[in-house]
Parts: C-alpha cells; sequence; structure tokens
C-alpha cells in the first residue's frame, strides 16, 4: 500500500511515487537572492522528488533577456532531461520579442513563455505577437501576477481562448478570490500556487473552488525553498489525487508533455 | 523528535480574514495534521489594538485549558498611577510557567512600544536578560539597525526575530556573527534556497528555531523545508524542537 503523500513531507521522503513537474522556477540570482549553483539544485530536486523543472533565468527578468535564455538552453544542456525552457520576453523591447522567440524556440528545450509585470499591461497590443505566437505553436505562457491585480492577463486569456495561461503566484498578498473568479470563468487561465508564504487554508479553498485540473504548481528556487513549496502542497488538506494533479499531471497536460516519459523510474498514473 | 512551534497565535482579532483559524481546536487540529507536539503562544487581541494585560491574562487562561500551549506574554507600556508594572509582568509570566516576551508582533498596525530604544524600555530588556526570557521581535519591516543596536546594548539578551525573508541572509549574516546570542526562526517567510544546509555551513544549528506563524500561516511547508534538508538528523531535531525546549528550560523567573 502506498504511502499518504503527506507523510513524504513529515519524513523528508524522497517523493517517488508519481512524477513531479516545477512549473515555475529559476536559475541565475536575483536582488538579496543568491542562487545555489546548478548542481546543489539539481541535488535538491533528487533529495525531494521533483523530476523536471521549467525554468526561466531571473537575468532575463531583470531585462537582458536574449542572455538569460541563453543561460537556460545551457542548463538543459548540462543537466538533461532535468530542465525545460521558458523564453523570456518583455514588452518593454517589443521589437526584439519576435526574433527572440524564433531564436529560442528552435532549440526544443523550450516549452513555454514568461513574461514579468513590468512595462505594458498584458492585454496592450504590444503582446498580441506574442500570444499569437504561442497560439501558433501550442505553448502556455507564464506571467507574474501579484496582489489579485492580473494588470490584463485575464483579458489577454479572454481574447485568446486557444493559449493557455498561467497567472503565477495565485493568492499572493493573501488575495485568493480575484484568482478564483478569473479562473472560473476562463477554461485557458490555470493558477500557479507559487508563492513565498504559506496563507492558512488557502490552498484548500483555491482547490475547493477551481479544482486540481486547472491548478499548477511551482517552487520558485533558487529565489526560495523548493522543499518548503513542496511541503505546502502535501500538507494541504486536500487528497492525494488532487496533489498528485496540482504536482504534475496538470501542468504535463498544458506543457503537452508524457509524465510517464518525464520520469519512467516513477510510477506515473496513466 | 518533538515539533515544537515557538511562533503561533491564538484567540479571536478583529482583521481576520474569513478563512483563517483562530479558535483553539482549530489550531490544534493543524498542530495534529503536522504532527506539532506543543505551541508557545500569544494572543491574537494585540494584533488589533488589544490591551497588553488582558491579552496576557486571556493566553494564560487558554494555556491552562490545553496543556499543548505553553504561553507567551506581550510587552505593555503603562505610565499611569495603579496601572500594571514591569514586576507585574514578570510575576504572572512566573505563576503562569510563561516562557517568552513578545516585543513586536507580526500583522498588526500597532506596536508594543513607540520606540524599542534602551530608553524607552531598557529595564525590560535587562530583565529577560537577567532572567533569559526569550525575546520575540517580528523583523519585517524594521531597519536591521535596530536589531544591531539592543543586541550590542544588550548583549545577553536571546533575541529571535520573525518574519526575517528569503532574501533576508544580506543583513541576517553579518548581524548573526556578531551577537552570538540572537537567533532567528524560520517562519514566517525564512526560506531562501538552500536553507537551512546553506545556513548551518556558517552558524550552528541552535541558531534557527521552527515556528509557524500560525495562525496566519500553515507549519506544513516550514516543515517540510527543515526535514528535507541535506543537514543531520541531530541539527533537524535541534531546529523544529530542541531549540526552543533548551531556551524554555534556561528561563529563570
Amino acid at each position: 500500500m502506498s504511502l499518504p503523500l503527506i507523510e513524504y513531507a513529515r519524513q523528508g521522503k524522497t517523493v517517488d511515487a508519481f512524477p513531479i513537474l516545477d512549473a515555475h522556477a529559476h536559475i541565475y540570482h536575483m536582488a538579496g537572492c543568491d542562487a545555489l549553483p546548478l548542481e546543489d539544485q539539481v541535488r535538491e530536486m533528487d533529495r525531494t522528488g521533483i523530476d523536471v523543472v521549467a525554468v526561466s533565468s531571473t537575468l532575463a527578468l531583470a531585462a537582458d533577456f536574449s542572455r538569460g535564455n541563453d543561460l537556460v538552453a545551457d542548463a538543459a544542456r548540462r543537466f538533461p532531461g532535468r530542465f525545460l525552457g521558458y523564453c523570456h520576453v518583455s514588452a518593454v523591447y517589443p521589437d526584439r520579442m519576435l526574433p527572440e522567440l524564433e531564436r529560442c524556440f528552435a532549440n526544443p528545450i523550450f516549452r513555454g513563455i514568461k513574461v514579468y509585470q513590468v512595462g505594458p499591461m498584458y492585454d496592450c497590443p504590444a503582446y498580441d505577437s506574442v500570444w499569437a505566437f504561442a497560439k501558433a505553436h501550442r505553448l502556455p505562457v507564464l506571467a507574474h501576477t501579484w496582489g489579485g491585480n492580473m494588470t490584463g492577463f485575464d483579458k489577454a486569456a479572454e481574447k485568446n481562448p486557444e493559449v493557455n495561461f498561467l497567472a503565477a503566484h495565485a493568492g499572493s498578498g493573501f488575495a485568493y478570490q480575484p484568482y478564483i473568479d478569473a479562473a472560473k470563468r476562463l477554461p485557458n487561465f490555470y493558477l500557479d500556487l507559487t508563492y513565498s508564504r504559506e496563507h492558512t487554508n488557502m490552498i484548500e479553498t483555491i482547490v475547493d473552488a477551481v479544482g486540481p485540473d486547472q491548478i499548477v504548481w511551482g517552487s520558485d528556487t533558487p529565489i526560495f525553498s523548493m522543499a518548503h513549496q513542496l511541503g505546502k502542497v502535501l500538507f494541504a488538506r486536500i487528497s492525494d489525487e488532487a496533489k498528485r494533479k496540482i504536482l504534475g499531471e496538470t501542468a504535463a497536460r498544458v506543457f503537452g508533455l508524457d509524465l510517464k516519459a518525464l520520469a519512467p523510474h516513477k510510477g506515473a498514473k496513466a | 523528535m518533538e515539533i515544537l512551534d515557538c511562533f503561533c497565535g491564538v484567540g479571536d482579532w478583529a482583521t481576520k480574514d474569513p478563512i483563517l483559524p483562530s479558535r483553539t481546536d482549530e489550531i490544534v487540529r493543524l498542530m495534529d495534521h503536522c504532527g506539532v507536539a506543543k505551541a508557545l503562544v500569544y494572543h491574537n487581541a494585540m494584533k488589533f489594538c488589544g490591551w497588553a494585560p488582558d491579552a496576557n491574562r486571556q493566553i494564560v487562561e487558554i494555556c491552562q485549558k490545553n496543556p499543548r500551549f505553553i504561553p507567551a506574554f506581550v510587552m505593555g507600556l503603562h505610565p499611569h498611577d495603579g496601572e500594571t508594572t514591569l514586576g507585574d509582568y514578570l510575576a504572572a509570566l512566573k505563576a503562569s510557567k510563561g516562557k517568552a516576551i513578545w516585543l513586536r508582533l507580526p500583522a498588526t498596525p500597532y506596536r508594543q512600544a513607540r520606540s524599542y530604544a534602551s530608553w524607552l524600555i531598557g529595564d525590560w530588556l535587562r530583565a529577560c536578560s537577567e532572567k533569559r526570557i526569550p525575546v520575540f521581535f517580528h523583523a519585517e519591516d524594521d531597519d536591521p539597525t535596530l536589531f544591531h543596536t539592543l543586541c550590542s546594548e544588550f548583549p545577553e539578551l536571546r533575541l529571535i526575530l520573525t518574519g526575517v525573508q528569503y532574501a533576508g541572509d544580506s543583513y541576517l549574516y553579518p548581524l548573526l556573527k556578531q551577537h552570538r546570542q540572537l537567533r532567528v526562526c524560520l517562519g514566517h517567510m525564512y526560506i531562501p534556497s538552500g536553507c537551512p544546509g546553506r545556513f548551518l555551513k556558517h552558524f550552528k544549528a541552535d541558531r534557527l528555531l521552527f515556528g509557524s506563524g500560525l495562525p496566519e500561516f500553515s507549519p506544513g511547508g516550514m516543515i517540510a523545508h527543515v526535514q528535507y534538508a541535506d543537514i543531520p538528523d541531530a541539527d533537524k531535531a535541534r531546529i523544529l524542537g530542541g531549540n526552543l525546549q533548551e531556551l524554555m528550560q534556561e528561563v529563570r523567573l
């Protein structure tokens, strides 16, 4: 009989029961946060049982998105099968977005697009070419959102129903209701639980309202602890089936990935 | 290993979000779910204009009814004749088997003191130093210079910072290196990547304490943060409960 998932976290036991796909993490340093060496980051993945991590570079977030995207490609090359890439683009530099998308997606390790909440709103025309690219290539888009302010991301999702939009930091600032409302309204709007804090009963509230088929999980490492973020879900008072979906199955579907192929050593559910 | 939570509030408060727990049975259920044996608790009323002597009386009553709670008092300054004195606070703390004092609570617009300088609260800090009473301070928005000053002026003060952020290492490490009695609580949210393993390359495990931040924050993620760390089991046990146990045993009231 398999162990209840909460026991893995209680005991610090590597999650070996099913594949885990981290849909929101980073590589490189950030202001105030010195990143672990990539080797140590992979060791933490091994210790916790996180198989694959979809990453963008914080260097790209800081503005140098071409060099940041190159770091992502390099991480994926150094650790085959452990990293998927988000190509990060910014509408602050609108003329560079499409060429950068075309450059990155020539490399198959890139599987999604990342945008950040600076500059123009997500529903401004500058982003139209990005959403069109995502639609044409069947790519999910992950966006930083904060405190229930979608800054146009929900409107972009509404205008582009064929594209899957992942709203990062759902519930941040303890503002869970706007995220729930947007997800209930828009079937292509996914909630990403990545968030430094662990507000009591918030994961349970979001799962109860939205359902695990519209929720993904990310660690945001190396900005903060992978184990802490994983533990939030493993300890949540939701079913183990919901935990499996949130920790991998839903993201795999969004990315169009075969979970069994990602972690063949684990007993993936069909 | 016995998990002890050093950072927990119980009881009702005015600004509570509807999904948060406040009642003792709700908190105990969460502790059971996460495997937390006991918690050092303050009263939540102090988060929104509560009056310290009343909040402390309430927390004593709650702890008397529930042996899994250990009282932590909140500091109050009362300049008027006939009001509660520092001596009264310490006597009440001793009578209730209380084990800590909060100088500043989290999630509150109200400060327990208008200033934390020694001219104002020096007698409190001297008493806590002499009696080895752990003193908690929610650091979230404060200038680290305040903690440096407190620790410099009261080097034996067992000051425990809560609310240190994941990006706090740049000031936390220099503070910890200079002040041997300064400690840091994991809650909520001292969760930098690689911690606590990375932390223990610089400091001993006795400087880190597990604390959840209940009722605003659940304990689970923080427990996983320690349990998955690449550190010896003995250090995990210290962080998750041993350090708090030791600090409480050393109180000399």
